[in-house]
């Protein structure tokens, strides 16, 4: 079982061989890999564009319920971004997984419906998540249009080029030791915690918190999500 | 020479929910597309196949070529195309140049009612490599599809990313291309059980190759093997299951090789209410609960896996590592709903709007209270337990666990109302208020449900139609539509003795002053109602002459309806219905003409026969037909105002009504009308026989 810096390095060195450019992070607080430059901007355009990188993204209601040792609050996502998408894209995919040590003949793996979509970002896609025995490792998503008006592809270009957007946030979670794991993170949301003001943090939270029910019978309530 | 046809179209996997649809679509599709253009015999069978990762088709008896077909095209009536030299007009000449003939090959053909030109043309058979990719192409892009992807740099769209195509006639791979793919024979078994390419010789061959590659093609098939494994894991775990076929649906189109597993969970989380542990596991898993005999949920649950292993540990642990956290929280929610309390939160219903000029839900609840508390005193229920019932039974919108999972809005007031030791009525009420939820759903039980269930939709239906916000076309955003057909149903199928414009007044009186500003809504809304009403009625078999006859008096007492409507039916069955049905018409046309107040029929104005005999004759009836009525006997009424008939042809036979004695001719027209309400008494029958 590899540590969590064996599964960085493996898929950085994964990624890397498919020429993927190994990106830093962001250095804005962010929910999800997607807010990060080389995917959201990158992501237009019709020139190709490979890249990978590990993005720390909170969720701060994430979690907040039930004892959920996959809701951390503060976690990595390893993201990838190909463009144009490979004809292989899902052989590639689940190579990574082997990559990381999981025996695809033993498990259960599946590409399950789910289109992807943030408001905040105007961005929407179409693809699955990922199930590894019933628990979503990775949304892959093939990224469409970022803002309505700004579409994946460039609208004078020759080629339409259609990238593909890989979170593999959970893959870590799951085939890591999950309390080996856990130890990490909750180190790491401590110490997050000291350097941020918590009164914003609090006030924030209950200001949403207050929001919920009025928002509620006007629809069912959105899938929770923050990318 | 004629032989089976397979096509398949391999993807990156299709979403599950449509799975179904789209393999039907695209089946049927080709199919047709084959037949038309008479490439399919009468024999030929469609097969369609659908896995997540492919959609197939295998045909039988597919001609290589099709017959030479001759082609008619119906064109202009003689008359206007040719002139009266016997030259082709213009038009014809157009019509001649587009369908490609000369006017030697047009011929005169009559309908019966006209003569046109038709032009015949030999169409020479083509091959079926000439067509099959365009027919499968047009199939596909007629796919129920709700939203197309591009992919790579490619400009070809479909649901999902395509990889392969299989056209194989007999053993021959039909050339051509769809959406990009090149037709070929070869094709992938299951993604993980399965290696290299599988070569598929010839059409027949396929279901087997396939499964011989871990994938059983046919959805009908994996859904019943599926079934079948459930049902014995569950036998062998002395459990019960309740799989929905919409469920078992999905988990067939995730899978190309089920296999079913026993997942467990920590038993102390049964104590959670178990709606929310079921609707969990059902709907963001996908695992198929476990019930034992007295239909109490079970800590263990089924999962369809597409794996087959010979040691499930990880596939079992990992999904009860998946669902453990996901109880966790339904029982979070649980315990901190019940902390907070459920009746002291009616308090909190004020913060919440309901609509900016229909006020807060506070002021709804406040509204059903009244409301049900009116209905419950009308049917004989107890009024302060349906206004406590109208009061609460918004109130779990409020609570954690509604707001994760809308789904068990009703079930979980019903929990937290009996914890709180709310009245059983007022129990049942809280989830029984909903109902009926959709067409054909069960409706409320108790008096009190009931008066809480009306006071629900009736203050939406007042409210909305109050405001002007009435449903047009297909906009219905409030689904006043399917309130009225509660209503409707509860009160015609109860039976509830609620008249429904005392309903609508009350209920009007609910709201604050000043707040429905709609001019003339009632009347609106009791016509929008019974157009409901007539749908309902029809959609029960009753034919709309009966119908209409019962609907045209616009009753208020739904309940009644049903009984009025057996009547007019057996009335109809009566030799003298339609006779009488025609005088009935004659007489509200000679009444419409009339002005004024008619005076009541004087037998000393009487000068024929005929006129003491009707009068004789409805002055016997008037006092039956009201003790009938009265008494609910519509088909007693109905029938004997059969026994008028006689009476009725022998006035119109023998009596002018329209003469120039001012006198005579009102005291003519008021016996007509006092017939004429006894002829309507029940139902409008001139509507009868239309």
């Amino acid at each position: 079982m590899p540590t969590f810096q064996e599964v960085i390095l493996r898929l950085q060195s994964f990624w890397d061989k498919q020429g993927c450019a190994l990106l830093q992070p962001y250095d804005i607080e962010v929910g999800a890999g997607t807010f990060h430059t080389a995917t959201f901007l990158r992501a237009i355009g019709p020139e190709p564009w490979n890249a990978a990188f590990v993005q720390p993204s909170r969720r701060p209601k994430d979690g907040r319920y039930g004892e959920n040792p996959n809701r951390l609050q503060h976690y990595y996502q390893y993201q990838v971004v190909l463009k144009p998408s490979p004809a292989n894209i899902q052989e590639l995919y689940l190579q990574s997984l082997e990559a990381l040590g999981i025996n695809l003949q033993e498990h259960d793996v599946r590409f399950v419906e789910d289109d992807w979509e943030s408001p905040t970002l105007g961005a929407w896609g179409l693809g699955w998540e990922v199930w590894l025995d019933g628990m979503e490792v990775t949304q892959f998503t093939y990224f469409h249009a970022v803002e309505p008006d700004f579409p994946a592809e460039s609208p004078g270009a020759q080629c339409r080029r259609l990238p593909v957007v890989l979170d593999e946030a959970d893959v870590v979670l799951l085939e890591v030791d999950a309390e080996r794991f856990e130890r990490t993170s909750a180190a790491f949301v401590r110490w997050r915690a000291k350097s941020r003001s918590p009164t914003t943090t609090r006030g924030k939270r209950s200001a949403s918190r207050c929001a919920r029910p009025a928002r509620r019978l006007q629809r069912p309530p959105a899938r929770r999500r923050n990318e | 020479m004629n032989n089976s046809l397979l096509i398949e179209l391999r993807t990156e996997e299709l979403p599950p929910k449509s799975l179904k649809a789209l393999s039907e679509s695209f089946a049927s599709g080709v199919f047709a597309a084959l037949k038309e253009q008479a490439f399919a015999s009468a024999q030929s069978v469609c097969t369609a196949y659908a896995t997540p990762r492919r959609l197939a088709l295998l045909i039988t008896d597919i001609a290589a070529q099709q017959p030479d077909r001759l082609i008619e095209k119906k064109g202009p009536a003689v008359a206007s195309g040719i002139d009266a030299d016997g030259r082709p007009t213009r038009a014809l000449e157009g019509f001649m140049r587009s369908a490609g003939v000369s006017f030697e090959q047009m011929h005169k053909v009559a309908d019966g009612k006209a003569e046109y030109f038709v032009a015949r043309s030999e169409k020479k058979g083509e091959p079926i490599d000439a067509h099959l990719a365009e027919i499968v192409s047009a199939a596909l892009k007629k796919l129920p599809i709700q939203k197309l992807m591009r992919w790579g740099d490619s400009e070809v769209q479909f649901v999902r990313p395509v990889h392969g195509l299989i056209m194989l006639h007999g053993n021959r791979v039909v050339p051509g291309q769809v959406l990009g793919l090149t037709g070929g024979k070869t094709t992938l078994g299951h993604r993980f059980m399965s290696t290299g390419e599988i070569v598929i010789d010839a059409p027949e061959d396929y279901a087997a190759k396939l499964a011989a590659g871990k994938v059983l093609a046919s959805f009908a098939e994996r859904r019943a093997a599926i079934a079948v494994e459930l049902d014995a894991k569950a036998r062998e775990l002395s459990a019960t299951m309740k799989p929905s076929d919409a469920l078992l649906d999905e988990v067939t189109a995730l899978v190309e090789w089920p296999a079913v597993y026993v997942g467990e969970f920590e038993s102390e989380y049964l104590e959670v209410p178990q709606e929310c542990l079921i609707l969990t596991m059902q709907q963001n898993q996908k695992y198929f609960p476990l019930f034992d005999a007295a239909g109490k949920l079970l800590n263990k649950f089924l999962i369809v896996s597409n794996m087959v292993v010979a040691d499930p540990k990880h596939i079992v642990e990992g999904n009860a590592r998946v669902v453990r956290p996901r109880l966790s929280d339904a029982r979070f929610f649980y315990n901190k709903d019940i902390k907070d309390g459920f009746a002291t939160r009616v308090l909190k219903l004020g913060s919440v709007v309901y609509h900016n000029k229909l006020g807060t839900l506070a002021d709804r609840a406040q509204r059903l209270g009244i409301i049900a508390a009116f209905v419950a005193g009308q049917i004989g229920g107890d009024a302060n337990l349906a206004r406590n019932a109208g009061l609460l039974c918004k109130v779990d919108l409020l609570t954690d666990m509604v707001g994760e999972f809308p789904e068990l809005q009703g079930i979980m007031g019903r929990y937290y109302a009996q914890r709180e030791g709310a009245k059983p009525e007022v129990v049942e009420a809280m989830e029984h208020h909903y109902r009926p939820r959709f067409a054909g759903d069960l409706l409320p039980e108790g008096l009190v449900s009931c008066s809480a269930a009306i006071a629900d939709k009736i203050d939406a239906l007042v409210g909305f139609f109050g405001i002007g916000q009435i449903p047009t076309g297909d906009k219905d955003p409030f689904g006043l539509r399917r309130a009225a057909l509660g209503v409707l149903r509860i009160v015609m199928e109860k039976p509830l003795a609620l008249d429904l414009g005392e309903l609508i007044d009350a209920t009007t009186k609910a709201f604050a002053h000043n707040t429905l500003t709609a001019k003339g809504f009632e009347t609106q809304l009791l016509d929008f109602m019974l157009d409901r009403l007539r749908g309902l009625l029809k959609d029960a078999g009753y034919a709309q002459d009966v119908v209409e006859a019962v609907l045209a008096q616009r009753p208020a007492r739904i309940d009644l309806v049903p009984a009025k409507l057996d009547a007019v039916r057996a009335f109809l069955a009566l030799p003298d219905a339609l006779t009488l049905a025609a005088a009935n018409k004659r007489i509200g046309n000679i009444l419409k003409k009339a002005e004024g107040q008619l005076p009541k029929p004087d037998p000393l104005l009487f000068t024929e026969d005929a006129e003491g005999a009707l009068y004789a004759q409805v002055q016997a009836i008037t006092p039956l037909v009201a003790a009938h009525v009265a008494s609910g006997d519509y088909a007693g009424a109905l029938s004997a105002l059969a026994s008028v008939r006689a009476e009725v042809d022998h006035f119109f036979d023998k009596v002018m009504v329209n003469v120039d004695d001012v006198a005579v001719r009102a005291n003519r027209l008021g016996l007509l009308k006092s017939l004429f309400d006894q002829l309507n008494a029940v139902a409008d029958i001139s509507k009868l026989g239309v």
